[in-house]
C-alpha cells in the first residue's frame, strides 16, 4: 500500500481524532516496515511479531501527544519502535541471531537457486553483523524500514547528517564484505532527491 | 569523500547492493500474510476499544463495546405515536449525523451499510463484543439497534443497496439474540420487540427491492420474539391496561398500555402518558424514558430521555449520549440535533391527558403483573 506524505498526515490527524479506519490505514502502510525493523533487531520471528504489535498498541496510547512540527510520522513512529526494541533487548538479554529468522522465498526457485539464495542470505547477515550498531540500524531504518535520512534521524535521535555519514560508512563496508563493486557514479546524490 | 560531503550527500548503496538488501529483507524480514493478519485483528480491536472509551467518556455513557458506542445510533428510531413526517427526516438526519460524529470519518463511510467495507465492520464488531455475559449481552443489542437505525438511515436515503445490506446484518444479529436464555432473555425480548414498530413504519416507503428483505427481518423478528417469549423469567409477563384507560406495567419486563401507561423495570409505557423507568420506552404525548443504565426514549408532544437516550417531540431533550429532536431540541450529551423545523414550536402542548392517573406502580420485587385497571 502506497500512501503519499500528504495522505499520512492526513489519516494521522484522523487517527488522532479517533477514527480507528485511519488508524488501520497507517497500519496498513507501515506495519511492513516496522515488523522488518523489528526483525532484522531482534531476530526471532516470535519475538519481531509481538513487539511490531506492541508498537502499533503504544502508537495508538501516544498518538494524541503526537505533533507534526516538522517532524515526519514515520521517523516518530520508527523512535516508538526503537524503543520497544530497546526495551525488549535490556529485558530479556537474549540475542537470537538474523540466522533464527524464518526464510520465505518466492516459492519459485529450485534446489540450486534456493541454494545459492540462501548463501547470498548468509553472507549479507554477516556482512550486516560486521558493521558497528549505529550502521547496522542506519542500514537497517533506511534498507529494511524504507526510511529517508531525515526520518532515521528522527528515529536514531541524531543529526540527519550523522546518519548520512553513518550510512556512507556502512555501504561502504557492505561493498567490502560483500565484493560488490562501486560505480562511481553511485556513491552519493545531492540530499534531498531521494528518501 | 570528506565527512562534509558525506553529511550533504544521499549515500547510495548502488543498484546490485539495493537489491542483495532488498532480497535479504524480503526472504528474511518480511512478515508473513498471518502473522500481518493476526496483528492488525489485535491493534484493530485494541483501536475500537479505544474509541468506545472516548465516545463513553465524552458522554458519560459505560459503553462496553464498539456496538454498545454506537448504540444511542440504533435508539432513534420512529414510534407509532411519533409525527412521521418532516419529523421523520430529521429525527433519521439526526441519526446520521449521530453516527458520523460517533464513529467516524471518510473512512468510515466506506464501512456504512452496503458500502465495501460493511461486512468488515460488522467482523470487527463481533470479534470485539466483550467475554462477560451481561456486557456481551448489552453489545449484542447495541449492535441490532445500529442495524436497525442503518435500516431508517438508508430508508430516509432511499439508499436500497444500504437497506438490503443493513437488513440482512439485522436479521442475522437479531437470530444470535434469539439464542439468549435465562433471564437476560427478558432483556433481548424488550429490544426485540421494540423494533418491530420501527421496521412497520419504514415497511411503508422501503424501495421495493428491499422489501423481501425488509418482510424476512420481520418474521425473523417474530420468530425471535416468539422464543424469548418462552423462556421462562420470574416477573417477565406485565401487560397493560385498556387504551385510553390506566395501565401498570408488570415488573421486570414489563409492558403498560393505555391512557397511562407506566412500567418499571425494563418495560415499554406507551399512551397519553407513557413513563418507563429502568431501560425504557415512554411513548405518548408525554412520554418520558429514563434509563437505568442509560437507555431511554422518550417520543410525543414532550419528549425527554436520560442516559443515552432519544428524546423526539415538540420539546425534545436528551441527556448523556443523545439525540434531541423537535422544536426545542436539546441534548447536552455526546452528539445533539435541536431540529429547528418549522412545524415544532417550542413548548409544543402535549395531546391532552387521559383522566385515569396511574393507579398501581409496580416494582422489581413483586414478581407479579398487575392489570390495567384503567376504562376506555
Amino acid at each position: 500500500m502506497t500512501i503519499d506524505d500528504e495522505a499520512i498526515e492526513r489519516l494521522v490527524v484522523a487517527a488522532k481524532g479517533g477514527d480507528p479506519e485511519a488508524f488501520g490505514s497507517l497500519f496498513d502502510h507501515f506495519h511492513g516496515p516496522v515488523y522488518r525493523y523489528v526483525a532484522a533487531r531482534v531476530g526471532r520471528p516470535s519475538d519481531a511479531e509481538d513487539l511490531a504489535q506492541l508498537v502499533f498498541v503504544k502508537a495508538l496510547e501516544a498518538l494524541p501527544r503526537y505533533e507534526s512540527r516538522g517532524v515526519p510520522f514515520g521517523g516518530w513512529l520508527f523512535r516508538l519502535a526503537r524503543n520497544v526494541v530497546i526495551d525488549h533487548v535490556r529485558t530479556r538479554r537474549e540475542h537470537a541471531t538474523l540466522d533464527l529468522i524464518v526464510e520465505r522465498s518466492g516459492g519459485d526457485e529450485g534446489p540450486d537457486e534456493l541454494a545459492v539464495l540462501r548463501q547470498e542470505m548468509d553472507s549479507v547477515a554477516c556482512a550486516l553483523r560486521r558493521l558497528t550498531p549505529e550502521q547496522r540500524e542506519a542500514i537497517e531504518l533506511r534498507f529494511f524500514a524504507g526510511l529517508s535520512a531525515r526520518e532515521a534521524a528522527e528515529a536514531m535521535g541524531r543529526q540527519e547528517g550523522t546518519i548520512r555519514g553513518l550510512q556512507f560508512r556502512a555501504i561502504a563496508a557492505l561493498r567490502r564484505e560483500l565484493g560488490v563493486q562501486a560505480d562511481p557514479d553511485e556513491l552519493g546524490r545531492v540530499s534531498g532527491t531521494t528518501r | 569523500m570528506n565527512e562534509d560531503e558525506m553529511q550533504a550527500l544521499e549515500p547510495q548503496a548502488g543498484e546490485t547492493l539495493e537489491r542483495m538488501l532488498a532480497r535479504y529483507a524480503r526472504v528474511r524480514l518480511d512478515p508473513s500474510p498471518a502473522q500481518a493478519r493476526r496483528a492488525r485483528a489485535a491493534v484493530m480491536e485494541e483501536a475500537w476499544r479505544r474509541r468506545f472509551e472516548l465516545v463513553a467518556a465524552s458522554s458519560g455513557v459505560p459503553a462496553a463495546s464498539p456496538a454498545a458506542a454506537v448504540a444511542p445510533v440504533g435508539r432513534a428510531r420512529r414510534l407509532p405515536f411519533a409525527g412521521w413526517g418532516a419529523r421523520r427526516l430529521s429525527g433519521a438526519a439526526s441519526a446520521a449525523v449521530l453516527a458520523g460524529v460517533l464513529v467516524g470519518s471518510t473512512a468510515f463511510a466506506t464501512s456504512r451499510a452496503g458500502g465495501p467495507f460493511y461486512e468488515t465492520r460488522l467482523a470487527v464488531e463481533e470479534l470485539t463484543l466483550p467475554s462477560d455475559p451481561a456486557s456481551h449481552l448489552e453489545a449484542e443489542i447495541a449492535m441490532v439497534q445500529t442495524r436497525l437505525a442503518e435500516i431508517v438511515e438508508a430508508s430516509s436515503r432511499d439508499d436500497e443497496r444500504a437497506m438490503t445490506a443493513a437488513l440482512a446484518a439485522y436479521e442475522r444479529e437479531i437470530a444470535t439474540l434469539g439464542a439468549t436464555t435465562g433471564e437476560p432473555a427478558a432483556r433481548a425480548l424488550e429490544a426485540v420487540a421494540s423494533h418491530r414498530a420501527v421496521l412497520e413504519r419504514v415497511a411503508g416507503g422501503v424501495p421495493a427491492q428491499a422489501r423481501g428483505g425488509l418482510e424476512r427481518a420481520l418474521a425473523t423478528g417474530d420468530k425471535v420474539i416468539d422464543r424469548l417469549s418462552a423462556v421462562e423469567v420470574p416477573g417477565s409477563a406485565g401487560s397493560g391496561g385498556a387504551p385510553n384507560g390506566t395501565g401498570t406495567g408488570g415488573n421486570g419486563a414489563g409492558v403498560g398500555t393505555g391512557g397511562n401507561g407506566n412500567a418499571n423495570g425494563a418495560g415499554v409505557g406507551t399512551g397519553g402518558n407513557g413513563n418507563a423507568n429502568g431501560a425504557g420506552v415512554g411513548t405518548g404525548g408525554n412520554g418520558t424514558g429514563t434509563g437505568g443504565n442509560g437507555t431511554g426514549v422518550g417520543t410525543g408532544g414532550n419528549g425527554t430521555a436520560n442516559g443515552a437516550g432519544v428524546g423526539t417531540g415538540g420539546n425534545g431533550t436528551a441527556n448523556g449520549a443523545g439525540v434531541g429532536t423537535g422544536g426545542n431540541g436539546t441534548g447536552p450529551g455526546a452528539a445533539a440535533t435541536p431540529d429547528p423545523s418549522p412545524t415544532d414550536k417550542p413548548g409544543r402542548t402535549p395531546p391532552p391527558k387521559p383522566t385515569k392517573e396511574p393507579v398501581d406502580q409496580g416494582n422489581k420485587k413483586n414478581a407479579t403483573p398487575s392489570p390495567g385497571t384503567g376504562k376506555p
